[in-house]
């Protein structure tokens, strides 16, 4: 228990050094999400993929399937934050990072998807390997996670290959980009929180 | 000569207290607690006396039927702490 005895400056740095090393432990509970939305739009592009490979593949069920995984994601979130907010007894510094890294690229993105409707080329496509490793690469350059560095610099690589490839390969790379840049590195922050 | 050190920093639980704060967005008085491992009783009037130097800011309020107390810093707890760290290296020698 702490007493108010008169303090040497040698202790107050080790106080400041372990409520530092305390707080920065603090679970941000992204690592869910990474896998979750990660493991989602990774289904969704591999859906497509088959869906355009294999023409047999190409009916209602397996359209409806596609799309199904955004609300799917988005349930699953909802009560999974609601979980949280009902247990939390603090919030970490780096919350606010995956917030606006994220919050901007599915801005981003959405604004290429409705904007690039009557495109030739669909730019969202190509784009969403780049976006997501940006945001992944922002946020664990931030939060000094190097999984998520490695997995955002290899998604934005992806896009090279992505805009000269057909239309089946950039929603594969599309997929990658996904197990790549989101579902390896939340599985990493697990491993690590477990460790 | 060494400038005198923030006495409301220059105590255990304040300063465990804000350099807590300092590495998170906010965090509740039963985190507070746990991880200083004090009384509720003194906790309380550490906050207070924090709270009145205008270095943190609390708010109460409610999770569902349970009332919460929610404690952050404020810019001037993040300058007073900045400024204490510059003289604790003054002190240290380490400038």
């Amino acid at each position: 228990m702490h007493s108010e005895q008169p303090l040497q400056p040698e202790d107050s740095v080790k106080i400041i050094s372990d409520a530092l090393r305390q707080a920065r432990q603090e679970n941000t509970g992204a690592a869910f999400f990474y896998i979750l939305w990660g493991a989602l739009l990774c289904l969704h592009f591999l859906l497509r993929y088959l869906r355009l490979e294999i023409p047999a593949l190409d009916n209602g069920i397996v359209r409806n399937c596609i799309w199904a995984v955004f609300p799917i994601g988005g349930i699953i979130s909802y009560f999974k934050n609601k979980k949280n907010d009902e247990r939390e007894q603090v919030i970490p510094l780096y919350e606010k990072v995956y917030l606006f890294s994220f919050g901007g690229y599915a801005l981003a993105f959405f604004i290429l998807f409705f904007a690039g409707m009557w495109q030739p080329v669909p730019l969202y496509l190509i784009c969403f390997p780049l976006l997501l490793g940006l945001a992944v690469l922002t946020a664990g350059g931030i939060t000094k996670h190097k999984v998520s560095i490695a997995g955002g610099v290899i998604a934005i690589l992806l896009t090279g290959i992505s805009i000269n490839a057909s239309l089946e390969i950039q929603n594969l790379i599309a997929g990658l980009g996904a197990l790549i840049a989101c579902v390896i590195p939340g599985i990493s922050m697990k491993i690590k929180k477990h460790a | 000569m060494l400038k005198p050190l923030d006495p409301l920093l220059h105590s255990q639980l304040r300063l465990s207290i804000v350099s807590l704060l300092i590495g998170l967005e906010e965090a509740t008085f039963v985190y507070l607690k746990e991880k200083t491992n004090t009384t509720a009783g003194n906790l309380s009037i550490q906050l207070e006396k924090l709270r009145e130097a205008g270095y943190i800011q609390i708010k109460k309020g409610f999770k569902g039927k349970y009332p919460v107390t929610t404690c952050k810093i404020t810019t001037n707890g993040i300058r007073a702490f900045e400024e204490y760290i510059s003289d604790i290296k003054q002190y240290l020698h380490l400038d």
